[in-house]
């Protein structure tokens, strides 16, 4: 096995120790995925305790009865006598629609039983309502109120009001709701038109006083049935046209945050509950933080997901409710999709900032944004597929960068056709450390035969520079635009979850095994070539297994192109006759393996 | 991996630290072939940057080293024509140096 010798190590490593190494890597990521099948459901399990005991006046505990409560409660709030009782006998339901959605309030509260976006499909393909309805019986319906009295905010969430309406109502138009029992008067009114967005404005006062009472978007979305889906909950608020994003662990339950918000709201991966208040500067935010046991509805993903859950199964529920400082609450609400286009349609009051930023791509969101905006543009204009949209992407970065990967392939070439010469040299050169200075003397060596053989190293790490960003950008881009949720692409149902048939993650690994096999990588060692030729793709495999089959797709096509790229590379005189040196090395060789290290 | 600073700044020339000696093994064996094989790329310089970076930081020390590591790295852009780009050698050292051709970045 004379050509395992390892001329490139230097100082520390030998063949030894990178295979431990290599051992390590292995382990660490199956414990991570591990790991994560294991944890993710419950990620900030510590905050279990807070979310209750931080405010006396958290909904949790006061809208729990809700779901429990019968028809005949609102007879026991007691009503003294100086305002006439304004109550309803009976539950009713109200339907606002228009284009986008179907909203069904009930009388009882006042509040959202359930909210159809009619452009969206759940996973069962019905149309998705944005109610988590299991979350909302034990923390309160959307829209209900939520005031610091925990008392008061059970009798306004299962009180029943009078209607402005009964029945289906069409968009424009407007639904109030009132209550009284004396004491206590309530008016809550919505205004529709033909957006996402809804106008509330409601006010509660106790004997004609004010009290401040926010306007409440309890907790969770419809579309969340999975673990990332619940992982993927935040609150999000501007201030000072900056945003900011909690993840569950950064929100403590039941903190009030004060104003000025332009905006503020929660969300999950692909939707979005957002108050734009009528008056950012008084306006104040309850954060609301809950655990829900989602053992019986969740869907799992990984290992072990056949199995029956095996006891609870927590996730953190989010929850926001903006109110205003004069108790009076006049505030937009925007609950839909987490669409680009649609956000940057929506300002805040004042015009400080759109919802834009609302859709966040992480560190690499820049990159991401523009990616996904070329996306958007070739899937407006020259294809309606988003897979094919990727492709074309892919194709399209591809060509950009081609002449820098000519070149490099160029050089790779001709760095062939002088290895043995080098590996002699860097041999003669073993005996000192790396860090004597004799060193020095065998760079000199290596760059005048290089340069002498005409190797001109072009462009130095920048196509690396080009390319890893780029796919760290796709790998956080994919999994959160909500125009790809859904997307097909031939067996592919949805381009933003895994493929579940794991067609493309296989196709992937087999032509990045091909693409290790193909693409000469002068310098490197041949041993460490060798299992590069293995790791990659099992890591790259490891990468797109249970991720957004769209980075899986792009990783292929750009994989495909590569191996196009080096195979006419190797029909052009320069790489026919570098095969042939190493087809002549590899004869000399004989018995020795001639796959990878074969081509030096 | 504890007291690499403080071994450095005893004996800069000795061996180098478990902390630079990982480093450098995780890059050379893991990381820059992972790299590699994403994206097909050679190096401008030599000894190449995790190469300068680790003589750098084991005749230098943490800061300097560091300091001439990212300089290094600095000079790894599109423009740059490369070739060779020595660590340069502690001043006590040099008098005892092999000399080396001068002429090597024309």
């Amino acid at each position: 096995m004379a050509e395992f010798k390892n001329p490139n190590q230097q100082g520390g490593g030998d063949n030894k120790s990178l295979l431990v190494m290599m051992l390590v890597l292995v382990t660490v990521f199956f414990g991570l995925q591990y790991f994560r099948a294991k944890n993710n459901p419950q990620t900030s399990s510590p905050n279990a305790g807070q979310s209750a005991a931080a405010a006396p006046g958290a909904p949790v505990p006061a809208s729990a009865p809700v779901a429990a409560a019968n028809l005949p409660s609102p007879a026991a709030t007691p009503s003294t006598s100086a305002v006439p009782a304004v109550q309803a006998p009976a539950e009713a339901t109200t339907t606002v629609e228009n284009e986008l959605y179907s909203i069904t309030f009930t009388n009882r509260g006042g509040q959202v039983s359930s909210w159809i976006l009619k452009k969206y499909k759940d996973s069962d393909g019905k149309p998705l309502n944005l109610v988590h309805t299991q979350a909302a019986q034990q923390f309160g319906f959307p829209l209900s109120l939520y005031t610091y009295d925990a008392a008061l905010t059970a009798t306004l969430s299962k009180a029943l009001y009078v209607p402005s309406a009964t029945g289906p109502l069409a968009a424009p138009t407007s639904l109030t709701f009132n209550y009284s029992d004396g004491a206590t008067t309530v008016r809550k009114t919505f205004s529709f038109d033909e957006t996402y967005v809804l106008h509330a404005d409601v006010e509660v006062t106790q004997g004609g006083v004010p009290v401040r009472a926010l306007i409440n978007w309890p907790g969770g979305f419809g579309d969340q049935d999975n673990a990332s889906a619940y992982a993927g909950a935040q609150l999000d608020y501007a201030q000072h046209a900056k945003e900011q994003h909690l993840a569950p662990k950064k929100v403590s339950g039941g903190e009030t945050l004060n104003g000025p918000f332009d905006w503020a709201g929660t969300s999950d991966t692909y939707f979005a509950a957002i108050f734009l208040p009528d008056s950012p500067d008084t306006a104040t935010v309850a954060m609301l933080h809950n655990q829900l046991d989602v053992a019986k509805t969740i869907r799992r993903t990984g290992l072990g997901s056949g199995a029956p859950a095996k006891g609870a199964i927590e996730v953190p529920v989010l929850g926001a409710a903006l109110g205003d400082t004069s108790g009076r609450t006049q505030t937009r609400v925007y609950v839909g999709p987490k669409a680009v286009n649609i956000l940057r349609g929506i300002h805040a009051t004042g015009d400080t900032i759109s919802l834009e930023p609302l859709l966040d791509f992480g560190f690499f969101g820049p990159i991401g944004k523009y990616l996904f905006l070329s996306l958007q543009f070739i899937h407006a204009h020259i294809t309606s597929n988003w897979g094919w949209a990727i492709v074309l992407l892919t194709v399209l970065i591809n060509l950009l960068i081609l002449p820098l990967r000519v070149k490099t392939m160029q050089s790779g070439l001709k760095m062939q056709r002088i290895q043995p010469q080098m590996d002699a040299i860097k041999e003669r050169y073993k005996k000192y450390k790396a860090t004597d200075p004799k060193r020095n003397e065998m760079n000199v060596e290596i760059m005048k035969l290089q340069k002498d053989n005409g190797v001109n190293m072009f462009g130095g790490c920048i196509p690396t520079l080009i390319q890893m960003p780029l796919l760290f950008a796709f790998f956080s881009m994919l999994p959160k635009v909500v125009e790809l949720r859904q997307a097909h692409w031939f067996w592919l149902p949805d381009l933003s979850s895994a493929d579940p048939y794991h067609i493309l993650p296989i196709v992937m690994i087999v032509s990045q095994f091909l693409v290790q096999f193909y693409t000469p990588s002068p310098g490197v060692d041949p041993q460490q070539q060798k299992m590069m030729a293995f790791m990659m793709p099992a890591v790259s495999g490891y990468m797109t297994w249970n991720y957004a089959s769209g980075l899986a797709l792009y990783w292929t096509i750009g994989n495909l192109i590569s191996i196009i790229q080096q195979s006419v590379m190797n029909r052009t005189s320069l790489g026919r006759e570098m095969r042939e040196i190493a087809a002549k090395r590899a004869r000399r060789k004989a018995g020795a393996p001639t796959t990878i290290s074969g081509k030096r | 991996m504890k007291n690499t600073e403080a071994s450095l700044a005893e004996s800069p020339l000795s061996e180098p630290s478990l902390a630079v000696r990982v480093a450098y093994g995780i890059y050379k064996g893991i990381v820059s072939p992972v790299l590699h094989a994403f994206s097909p790329s050679q190096c401008l310089y030599l000894p190449t940057c995790s190469e300068y970076a680790y003589v750098a930081l084991v005749r230098f020390g943490v800061a300097k080293g560091t300091w001439l590591a990212l300089r290094r790295f600095g000079r790894c852009h599109p423009f740059a024509k490369g070739g060779l780009d020595p660590v340069p050698l502690r001043s006590s050292d040099r008098a005892a140096a092999a000399p080396i051709s001068t002429d090597h970045l024309s």
